[in-house]
């Protein structure tokens, strides 16, 4: 008896102690790393991914918003209906939320927004994703109704970015350095050159929610710095881009935890379509045959990284998987590029333009420059800092070839502006970009997002390498990290620490 | 002496102005733009447009450096582009971390190098002068940021000792000045070899001098020798060096900045000259020139004072 009361015991304090292990603490301050600070702190103001990263929905909160997983979630809107034909969206909105700075949250906020990001003289981010709503209704403070010039399968998907962020009416340039929304955070201070620091809000509209009571965001852009304070204790957690080797060590040391997941970030050998020598559909073709991606993985990424054959990521929507479209074959590519008229006689020989600080993209073009050198090819390496590039690579399109992460998600539409620094200039892609986005019916949607993944790897336009890997490095006790970056965020909604 | 000052500041404020003049037409040749650094990669040319007139930069250079000037006369360094607070806030507070971190490394590399030097040149030739000469040699071919990483791993990730990186500010000064003795260490002995051998090479040549041959035999005793009549000698090539690492430590301490994650003056030089921020630059170069152009006078006024044979007038 005395034998089964102990075991009966025992279940109970074991079922105890595990249900203690699952339930998140609340309480406690966190320190995370990051590379590089945002010049502003408004998602609207700049589109800069290191604003998204540390306000998107920790401070800052659209209609909806993505999960963990990518999926588009109600954040201030509790839900919302389609119209039959695709041209009337109607939002519910929540009823008990108020911005950090104590002001109701209803649908004028969202009128204000709407208006604004609609504008393109306002200086507001990517006004083109708004271009096809016509009117903004509120029929009573909790519901909001768009209305559309037309179709636009991307609408939700654009309500769901960083750029859609609602902050109270009327507040525009104070957001930029002090902003005001509705997430569980609220914006605490931003030492600059140092830290970002938020604290929990305690009016946030979800129960229970934030577990922490402070997030310090601390701006530590050397990796030997990140690896050392994460060691000593001074930082709980390196939120992005930890390099492979360090990645590496840590995964050996019990006492902290390697997350290894996706982005949306493809990296990309951008081409200059419109200048020699890549104007010649055969050269960029020799290009792709010449460029060894597994490789690349294995020996500069140190296995980090999925192979990706044009400019869309496996999590993303709709991904095709065109990653062997062309196979490394050095003998095809050397073939290629005698029709197009180098051979050994005239080596082809262009600059590759690197920006410095990414230490990524900088590893992976140097290989790429040695891979492309095995059939004859020179690729004279030059190293730019990032004004540089933005100006002349970016802008003026002044380049030969260039490698560079596009982290933005969704962004196949880049291929459809010619004036974009690859200077892709193929009609037939614009106009199967506007079928699809004017698409009512997700099967077929599909199919057409398919077609232009297709397209960009038929045309050779540039080398997606890779699906950059998401390599962040926690200590063993914190929990709830996301370990897929669907949008750049670094949500510590529900992040815990254990005892 | 006073005229002797006087002179000199004139020539400090052309100096000043030269620099100003130097790196406004330096930050024009470089490609880049203020705009794009803060509205990212995906900014319309709409609002590149607008912010730039907004800011100001629609206009010709010399009206942008004329304007510049005028505030700076009037004692206002401007606003910071990027950061969007004003730049004498921004330098002030990077120098608040700056200042005491060369100060403190300078007083510490002196003192090391002074009394390991002085030990040198006194027993030159013996085992004791070649360990020194080997510390001052390895002192200074060991860079420094790989100084600061094994101390960072020795006394932050392995003893615990010490912080790893980061300042909290002067608020707390206990935490602060913990915060600098690792940063401080790292850079005293890297730049205390110098010193070392400085004083050693200096103090051998006055040591020989008929001067110090009369103390002895005037029967002083060997310290007071020392200290009264050679050290106080072979300190001018020392303090001339002082002055040179001081104008040197101020940016070059960048490295330590970066592996110690101190928002120093050094960081913040960087991320002006990324963003393409030109008042920040501008603000910074000007603090840096007018620190440079002090000492250098209060090298001038010091060797006036070692060495009363050199006069100015």
């Amino acid at each position: 008896m005395v034998r089964i009361l102990g075991l009966v015991l025992m279940a109970v304090l074991l079922a105890a102690g595990l249900a203690g292990a699952q339930a998140p603490r609340p309480g406690g301050r966190l320190t995370v790393a990051i590379n590089a600070e945002p010049p502003v702190l408004d998602p609207t103001a700049s589109t800069s991914q290191e604003i998204a990263r540390v306000l998107y929905d920790n401070v800052l909160q659209g209609l909806v918003k993505f999960n963990a997983k990518g999926e588009i979630v109600p954040a201030l809107a509790e839900r919302w209906t389609v119209s039959p034909g695709g041209l009337t969206y109607t939002f519910h909105l929540r009823r008990n939320v108020t911005f950090h700075n104590g002001a109701r949250f209803t649908a004028e906020d969202v009128l204000f927004k709407f208006q604004r990001a609609r504008d393109p003289r306002s200086g507001h981010t990517h006004p083109e994703y708004y271009r096809d709503i016509v009117r903004v209704e509120a029929p009573n403070p909790y519901t909001v109704v768009f209305r559309l010039r037309q179709p636009d399968s991307e609408f939700l998907f654009n309500l769901a970015r960083p750029d859609s962020v609602i902050g109270p009416r009327g507040r525009v340039e104070e957001q930029r350095t002090q902003p005001v929304g509705t997430g569980p955070f609220r914006f605490a201070g931003w030492e600059r050159g140092v830290a970002i620091r938020l604290e929990r809000y305690p009016a946030y509209s979800v129960r229970g929610l934030p577990y922490l009571d402070q997030v310090t965001f601390r701006i530590l852009p050397d990796q030997n710095a990140q690896l050392a304070a994460l060691r000593a204790g001074d930082v709980d957690v390196l939120g992005y881009g930890v390099v492979p080797e360090n990645a590496l060590a840590l995964q050996r040391d019990p006492n902290f935890k390697v997350v290894v997941g996706t982005t949306t970030t493809e990296i990309t050998v951008g081409m200059n379509n419109a200048r020699a020598p890549f104007d010649d559909l055969r050269v960029r073709r020799a290009m792709q045959h010449a460029v060894n991606k597994d490789e690349l993985i294995r020996g500069v990424m140190m296995g980090f990284g999925t192979k990706i054959g044009s400019h869309r990521s496996p999590n993303e929507p709709c991904y095709v998987d065109l990653s062997n479209f062309y196979a490394p074959d050095p003998a095809r590519a050397r073939a290629l590029l005698a029709e197009a008229g180098y051979g050994p006689q005239n080596p082809l020989t262009f600059t590759f333009t690197l920006a410095a600080p990414y230490p990524y993209e900088r590893r992976i073009g140097e290989a790429i420059a040695a891979q492309l050198a095995r059939v004859g090819v020179r690729a004279q390496l030059e190293v730019v800092e990032w004004a540089t590039w933005l100006s002349r690579v970016f802008r003026g399109a002044d380049y030969q070839m260039t490698i560079i992460g596009h982290s933005e998600p969704n962004d196949i539409e880049i291929y459809a502006n010619p004036n974009y620094y690859f200077r892709y200039n193929n009609p037939r892609f614009g106009r199967l970009l506007e079928q699809y986005r004017r698409l009512n019916d997700p099967r077929r949607a599909c199919e057409l997002m398919g077609q232009l993944q297709r397209t960009l790897a038929e045309d050779a336009v540039n080398v997606w390498v890779m699906n950059a890997p998401y390599v962040a490095a926690l200590r063993s006790t914190v929990n709830g990290w996301w370990t897929d970056q669907p949008t750049p965020s670094l949500n510590v909604t529900e992040v815990s620490l254990a005892r | 002496m006073a005229g002797f000052v006087l002179q000199r500041l004139g020539a400090a404020a052309a100096t000043l102005w030269l620099a100003t003049v130097l790196v406004f037409g330096a930050m024009l040749l470089v490609p880049g733009d203020p705009a794009q650094a803060i509205l990212g990669l995906e900014a319309s040319p709409e609002a590149l447009q607008a912010l730039r007139r907004e800011l100001g930069l629609d206009r010709p250079p010399p009206v942008r450096y004329a304007e510049w000037f005028g505030r700076v006369v009037r004692g206002d360094l401007g606003r910071s582009i990027r950061y969007g607070q004003p730049v004498a806030q921004l330098v002030g507070a990077r120098l608040a971390v700056t200042l005491p971190l060369v100060f403190s490394s300078l007083a510490l590399a002196a003192a090391i190098g002074t009394v390991l030097g002085t030990l040198a040149a006194r027993r030159a030739g013996t085992r004791l002068d070649l360990a020194v000469s080997g510390f001052a040699l390895a002192g200074a071919v060991l860079p420094s940021f790989w100084v600061g990483l094994v101390f960072v791993f020795a006394f932050s990730v392995e003893l615990r000792l010490l912080p790893s990186g980061g300042f909290p500010g002067w608020a707390d000064w206990r935490s602060a000045a913990a915060h600098l003795v690792l940063p401080v260490a790292t850079l005293a002995l890297t730049r205390a070899a110098l010193f070392t051998r400085m004083v050693r090479a200096s103090l051998l040549e006055v040591l020989h001098q008929d001067y110090v041959r009369t103390a002895r035999a005037k029967g002083l005793a060997e310290p007071a020798v020392l200290l009264r009549h050679a050290l106080r000698n072979a300190a001018i090539p020392v303090v001339t060096v002082l002055g040179l690492e001081f104008a040197q430590l101020l940016t070059a301490g960048l490295v330590v900045e970066s592996v110690f994650a101190l928002p120093g003056l050094g960081t913040l030089a960087l991320t002006a000259i990324e963003a393409r921020d030109y008042p920040l630059v501008q603000g910074i170069v000007l603090v840096l020139a007018a620190f440079i152009v002090a000492l250098n006078l209060a090298t001038d006024v010091a060797y006036a004072r070692l060495d009363p044979r050199i006069a100015y007038g």
